[in-house]
């Protein structure tokens, strides 16, 4: 009776180590290729130009000149947050689990050939998509898009720095004006305190912040992108944009959100 | 024998010549005609007249205006004045202030104009100044005058190389002429760009374009005298900016001339006339439309796009035309709410690019592609729209470049063409290229032009219709755009997107008889109408509309003469209408305990007998009264609110009330007539349409109306659309 309890408790015993070291084994897995946040009390100050249509918060004219400002200090949970943007071939794995097909796919990985990606572009940040096939992507990841408060703080750390690396700007540290993408983490020494890359340029990234005042849906992109669109004041912001720079963007339809220049990386909730 | 006689003849003839040459030397051109007196040697007054009128010119160490005799009244019109000076250009430092001693004279017949040229210069070297002053007359009453003025300076300081000289400028002609008595004197005055006053920039603004050039005229006036002068100045190397009457009476210009400079420093007309200011802007406007183009304004097309009044700025990423749910423009909501809320929409500006535009590589054609159901959905909607009588406009930027498309006017006529559009909105620009109407011609030619910027002169005759957002000068009442009144067939359209209040803005409509923008999304920051606002649009776009045949005269008169001081009327006349809205300054300072409210006479008319006024604004019935022979409008009670619009009419409908019976009838039969009965809203003075006739006669039961609350029913005979009579049944609560 004795050796039928030792061989019941050695059965559990084996049972539990075996799950235990499975599961390890698959958080591993989807946690892969992320960086971990420590919790702690973050000041995000976010600071925009002032232009028609944005008046979401109070306008600010100082020595600085026109501008809004949002400072508050927020207390963060620990969490995981990608060290790069999802790419092409990550997300082409993400189609093939699941067969994802966007209710309105006009435009949807218009880049994209037959149902793949140019082979050139494995590693590249994955773009034209809507800010829900980015959604769709993070569930099916078990993560979700980080908050404007996630994203700022894995780019800026706690020392409130302008640029991932640092205060001062330095063109050859980031993606910012050019013509094409680049592969995720061709800039080692552009990564933030916590080893994010590419959190200034390549692609501006979806944030977790959808919301309408009544009579719009917008969200907040941040981190610019390597598109510069020259020649007019009146463009939306491209080039270098700084860690505490936000753009608001007025959603409308997927096709027309979906664009060339705008991708995401995902967060994941540590218990 | 015959031989002799000719040969005495001839010696009489040459005697005749003789005396006249010798003692009277006179030249006659045409109907105009130039005397040297005494004589051409001995001259001390030159005199140029026509049938109108005689200038006086008189010599004497200077150029002075000594009278000016109107023809047919046989008055000198500056007979209060002693000789006036034209011009006086003096040295600063008075050791050089020596005057001119030389002066010489040339004239010449030129097309049925004779011009007199006096040149005066000095004979100290000292004054340096060669100054020539032409004067030309022709067959009308405006006298041409012209100052040029050279630096002949031949030497400079330690008698060396000659120095730019500096010279202190006066028009005493302008300055110091007084029409009676000078307490009682007005004068229209350009005050900065584009603007001008009465007496006080502070006290009452017009506005015209929003450059510098073309001037106003320079009017003096007296009420009193009811006559005035101008001095139209066409153009100047001075800068005839003035804050105020005094500024004007007293300003000395400044002038520098590098040696050798020739320098244009007038090109003027002076006229006198009889009555205000009103002299010198019809003037003024001849003047402008006599070298304005009008070959796109008379494209019928022109005419459709004359009569499209309201519009909407329509963001499409707002909730107000896109639904998130279903991916769809709503269009059908969307232009229902617009009825609802501001009495609908002529036509709508679809505005699909700024600000996200920029953030990856799709200009603003691109980005049409991108919308729900692409161009095919926008052309679907666009049909829509037309079915409901709402024309659509789309947007053009000059300033999306990030591709380097050469091909900007093609795309657009080529967007345009694809989705039916009626018009193309000029973002920032305020004029446009005639290749950018031949592009659009190409494809779709019954597309116009309105522009954000208010064009000049130049580019109005290719942009036939623009905003107006003159911004303060916009939204003050009871300021003028003399630019509505000037070139009639340009489409204005009000708008301040950023204001926070609007009363004064759609008076302002009203008032000029301008379109109006209804605009509420402003690239995503909402800036929503109030009620209220709401109110007054609906009942100003009623009132535009239904009385467009007069608003869209070619003739506009900008404040015409009325009684008070406080009250400011523009005049719409048509042949079988005149529309005058009217706008009192000041109401709520107005003293009740003194009575000085708007009761009573207000104006002076001058229409058939047979014509009566309606206070459509107000819904009031405005008497005539018969003030020593000559019709006044009465108010006979107060109006409820600082505006009024009154319209004329024919009389035609002829309504009786018998016990509950309305029995509706017409003096005159009118094609395509209808009957409107309208009641008022008491609360907001909306009319409410209740019940419509067709033809133009008819019977209406009392009971059917609901007269529970409203305080007033309208009869209205309606051609079309268009107001043709009205008459105001105190039916309704009151009267219960």
């Amino acid at each position: 009776m004795r050796n039928l309890h030792l061989r019941l408790i050695s059965i559990i015993i084996f049972y539990v180590i075996l799950f235990t070291q499975a599961s390890s084994a698959l958080c591993q897995s989807s946690t892969n290729n992320m960086v971990k946040i420590p919790a702690d009390d973050f000041n995000f100050l976010v600071d925009y130009r002032w232009r028609e249509g944005l008046t979401l918060d109070s306008l600010l004219i100082d020595e600085a000149g026109y501008h809004y400002r949002n400072s508050k200090t927020v207390t963060l949970p620990s969490y995981l947050i990608d060290k790069t943007e999802v790419t092409n071939e990550q997300y082409k794995a993400f189609l093939d689990a699941t067969g994802y097909q966007p209710k309105w796919p006009r435009n949807f990985l218009k880049h994209w050939n037959n149902g793949n990606y140019p082979q050139s572009k494995a590693k590249h940040p994955v773009v034209w998509v809507s800010i829900e096939d980015a959604k769709a992507y993070a569930a099916w990841a078990g993560k979700r898009l980080p908050t404007e408060y996630e994203w700022q703080k894995a780019a800026q750390g706690d020392d409130g720095r302008d640029w991932p690396w640092g205060n001062i700007y330095d063109p050859d540290k980031a993606n910012m004006d050019s013509r094409y993408t680049k592969p995720v983490g061709s800039y080692p020494e552009g990564a933030s305190p916590y080893g994010c890359l590419d959190m200034t340029g390549n692609v501006w990234e979806w944030t977790n912040s959808v919301q309408t005042d009544g009579y719009h849906n917008f969200c907040w992109v941040r981190g610019g992108s390597y598109f510069f669109a020259k020649g007019s004041r009146w463009y939306m912001q491209g080039g270098p944009i700084t860690n505490y720079q936000r753009t608001i963007f007025w959603l409308m339809s997927p096709a027309i959100n979906r664009s060339s220049s705008i991708g995401f990386r995902c967060v994941k909730e540590i218990d | 024998m015959f031989g002799d006689r000719i040969y005495k003849l001839s010696i009489v003839w040459a005697i005749i010549f003789l005396y006249v040459f010798m003692f009277l030397h006179s030249e006659t051109y045409a109907q105009v005609k130039l005397t040297y007196l005494p004589n051409k040697q001995l001259v001390r007054n030159i005199v140029l007249e026509n049938e109108h009128v005689k200038y006086k010119i008189n010599i004497d160490k200077g150029v002075k205006l000594s009278a000016v005799i109107d023809k047919k009244t046989k008055i000198d019109c500056i007979a209060s004045n002693s000789n006036l000076m034209f011009f006086s250009q003096r040295t600063p430092w008075w050791l050089d202030d020596v005057g001119f001693q030389l002066f010489t004279f040339k004239d010449k017949k030129d097309n049925d104009k004779v011009t007199v040229s006096i040149n005066q210069r000095s004979s100290y070297v000292e004054n340096p100044f060669n100054v020539t002053q032409t004067f030309t007359l022709g067959e009308g009453h405006e006298l041409s005058w012209k100052v040029q003025s050279e630096n002949t300076a031949t030497g400079g300081r330690a008698y060396r190389d000659p120095q730019t000289r500096y010279s202190n400028i006066t028009f005493p002609v302008m300055q110091k002429l007084k029409i009676g008595d000078e307490s009682e004197m007005h004068y229209l005055l350009p005050t900065q760009h584009g603007f001008f006053c009465i007496d006080n920039a502070d006290d009452f603004i017009f506005y015209f374009t929003r450059n510098y050039d073309p001037k106003m005229p320079i009017d003096l006036y007296n009420l009193n005298e009811n006559r005035g002068f101008y001095f139209h100045i066409l153009n100047s190397a001075l800068d005839f900016n003035f804050e105020n009457s005094n500024d004007f009476k007293t300003r000395v210009f400044q002038l520098s001339q590098k040696p050798g400079e020739k320098t244009e420093i007038l090109d003027c007309r002076i006229r006198p006339h009889e009555g205000d200011w009103h002299a010198a802007f019809f003037a003024f406007k001849e003047y402008i439309r006599s070298g304005f183009d009008f070959t796109f304004y008379k494209r019928p097309v022109q005419e459709k796009y004359r009569q499209r009044l309201i519009s909407h700025f329509t963001f499409l990423y707002g909730f107000d035309i896109y639904d998130p749910q279903t991916n769809e423009f709503r269009l059908d909501e969307f232009l229902d709410e617009g009825d609802l809320n501001f009495g609908g929409y002529d036509y709508m500006l679809l505005w699909h690019d700024y600000p996200r535009m920029g953030i990856d590589d799709r200009d603003q054609f691109d980005m049409y592609e991108d919308l729900p159901g692409g161009l095919e959905g926008l052309k679907k909607m666009v049909d829509e729209a037309h079915a409901r009588d709402v024309q659509v406009f789309i947007p053009y930027k000059p300033w999306d470049i990030m591709k380097g498309r050469t091909d900007h006017f093609k795309q657009e006529a080529r967007i345009s063409k694809a989705i039916g559009a009626d018009g193309v909105f000029l973002d920032t620009m305020s004029e446009t290229d005639k290749g950018f109407r031949e592009a659009l011609d190409a494809v779709n030619p019954d597309n116009v032009f309105v522009s954000e910027g208010r064009p000049d002169l130049a580019a109005a005759q290719l942009v036939t219709g623009s905003w107006n957002q003159s911004g303060n000068a916009t939204n003050k009442m009871p300021n003028i755009d003399l630019f509505r009144f000037v070139i009639p067939e340009h489409n204005v359209h009000n708008i301040n997107r950023g204001a926070r209040k609007r009363d004064e803005l759609i008076y302002n409509a009203l008032f000029n008889g301008t379109g109006f923008i209804v605009w509420e999304d402003i690239f995503g920051e909402i800036n929503r109408y109030s009620w209220n606002e709401r109110i007054l649009i609906s009942r100003y776009n009623r009132i535009i509309h239904e009385n467009r045949d007069a608003y869209l005269t070619d003739n506009p008169i900008p404040l015409v003469a009325d009684f008070r001081d406080d009250l400011y009327v523009n005049a719409f006349p048509a042949s079988e209408k005149c529309v005058y809205p009217a706008y009192q300054l000041g109401r709520e300072n107005v003293n009740r305990a003194a009575d000085d409210r708007l009761i009573g006479p207000f104006m002076e008319v001058a229409h058939p007998q047979d014509w009566h006024y309606v206070d459509v604004w107000n819904h009031q019935a405005i008497p005539v009264k018969n003030m020593n022979g000559k019709a006044c409008l009465v108010f006979p009670e107060e109006p409820t609110a600082v505006m009024s619009c009154i319209v004329g009419m024919p009389i035609n409908l002829n309504v009786e009330v018998v016990g509950n019976n309305i029995h509706i009838q017409t003096n005159k039969p009118l094609e395509n007539a209808s009957i409107q009965i309208n009641t008022v809203n008491n609360l907001t003075l909306m009319e409410e349409e209740v019940l419509k006739i067709s033809g133009d006669s008819g019977d209406i039961d009392v009971k059917k109306l609901d007269l529970k609350f409203p305080y007033k029913v309208l009869v209205k005979l309606m051609q079309g659309d268009i107001l043709k009579d009205e008459v105001i049944l105190n039916l309704g609560w009151k009267k219960i």
